[in-house]
């Protein structure tokens, strides 16, 4: 069974390699320059990647929060806290690249636009579960606190997407309602070369996901270990406890029977 | 369309920050492995351990029930009795 999921694992991940890598070249060889910004807009290809993962890790937190609230089982639990961490990490990759591709083209690395500040709380809604799981990993309490948490702060997904929309935004709005329907405002070679980065990023997610998810049964396997050690010492303590305290001690010759 | 050196200068910024921002990425990605792949080190070494201590324990405790258990005279084996 483990072997068979290793191989899997391992499929996975070479799909991922083999994603980035085509991504990597369709990025910088494929896809022509935008006329406006030039050549650093090709960040945006693996920062909306990056947005991509992030989003579906919240979703997954989502979803893994419902579960573990209805059926109480670990492994959802597990699943939740390993797709946060992960999609902090991918969130974290947002930030920075946006604030990179930022400064060229607006100025600035950073303003308080609401798409930038609705992303940002995100990013701190989900550092905070992190935090809040940390604090007391092995409380039944606190997973059931967490997973109310995660499902609550994934609202903030959909005030993302709907904020450039909402507001003024000077963040671009990548589908456009058109005469022909909602399009990418891209070029065929720009969207190929978008799909392509996103997938990478997505099998990335997913293979990032696996191995944590097994780190976190590993570090449940130490528990049962250690638990199952204490219950054993636990047990015989009494045994040593219940042995007469003076039992060695020379009785004097008055008292003995 | 003539290009100017402030255009050539405005593309190498741009590169630069193209730099940047996959330096990060990577940096990012590579870093978050490494730390996936300590902790999971770390975690089989404890496991390891563990089994290590735990086969001690046990051994060590059939040895002491052995000697603890009456022989057929119904003495005990037992030091301390």
């Amino acid at each position: 069974m483990a072997r068979h999921s290793d191989r899997w694992l391992d499929v996975l991940g070479l799909a991922t390699g083999v994603f980035i890598v085509a991504g990597l070249y369709m990025a910088f060889m494929y896809a022509p320059t935008e006329v406006n910004m030039g050549l650093v807009y090709r960040i945006f290809y693996f920062h909306l990647g990056s947005v991509a993962a992030g989003f579906i890790a919240i979703l997954l937190v989502f979803i893994a929060g419902i579960a573990y609230l209805r059926t109480g089982a670990r492994a959802w639990d597990r699943v939740a806290e390993a797709a946060a961490e992960i999609g902090v990490v991918f969130c974290t990759i947002a930030l920075l690249t946006g604030s990179i591709w930022a400064r060229p083209i607006w100025g600035v690395w950073w303003t308080w636009d609401p798409r930038l500040t609705s992303f940002l709380i995100l990013w701190l809604i989900y550092v905070a579960y992190l935090m809040l799981r940390a604090s007391a990993r092995d409380d039944p309490r606190v997973a059931r606190f967490s997973a109310v948490f995660g499902i609550v702060g994934a609202i903030d997904v959909p005030i993302v997407i709907m904020s450039a929309r909402l507001w003024r935004s000077i963040s671009p709005v990548l589908f456009q309602e058109t005469q022909q329907g909602f399009t990418f405002g891209l070029t065929p070679e720009m969207v190929q070369t978008l799909m392509v980065c996103i997938t990478g990023f997505m099998l990335l997610f997913f293979y990032l996901l696996a191995q944590r998810v097994r780190l976190e049964a590993l570090r449940d396997q130490v528990l049962a270990i250690r638990r199952a050690r204490a219950a054993r010492e636990e047990a015989q303590a009494p045994a040593r406890v219940e042995r007469p305290v003076g039992a060695g001690r020379r009785v004097p010759a008055s008292n003995r029977p | 369309m003539d290009v100017t050196l402030k255009d050539i200068l405005a593309e190498i910024r741009n590169l630069s920050y193209l730099f940047y921002g996959y330096s990060v990425i990577w940096i990012i990605i590579l870093g978050y492995v490494f730390t996936l792949s300590r902790r999971e080190q770390n975690l089989r070494g404890q496991v390891e351990e563990l089994r290590r201590t735990v086969d001690a324990e046990e051994s060590d405790q059939s040895t002491v029930d052995s000697r603890q258990s009456p022989d057929r005279t119904g003495r005990s084996l037992s030091r301390d009795q």
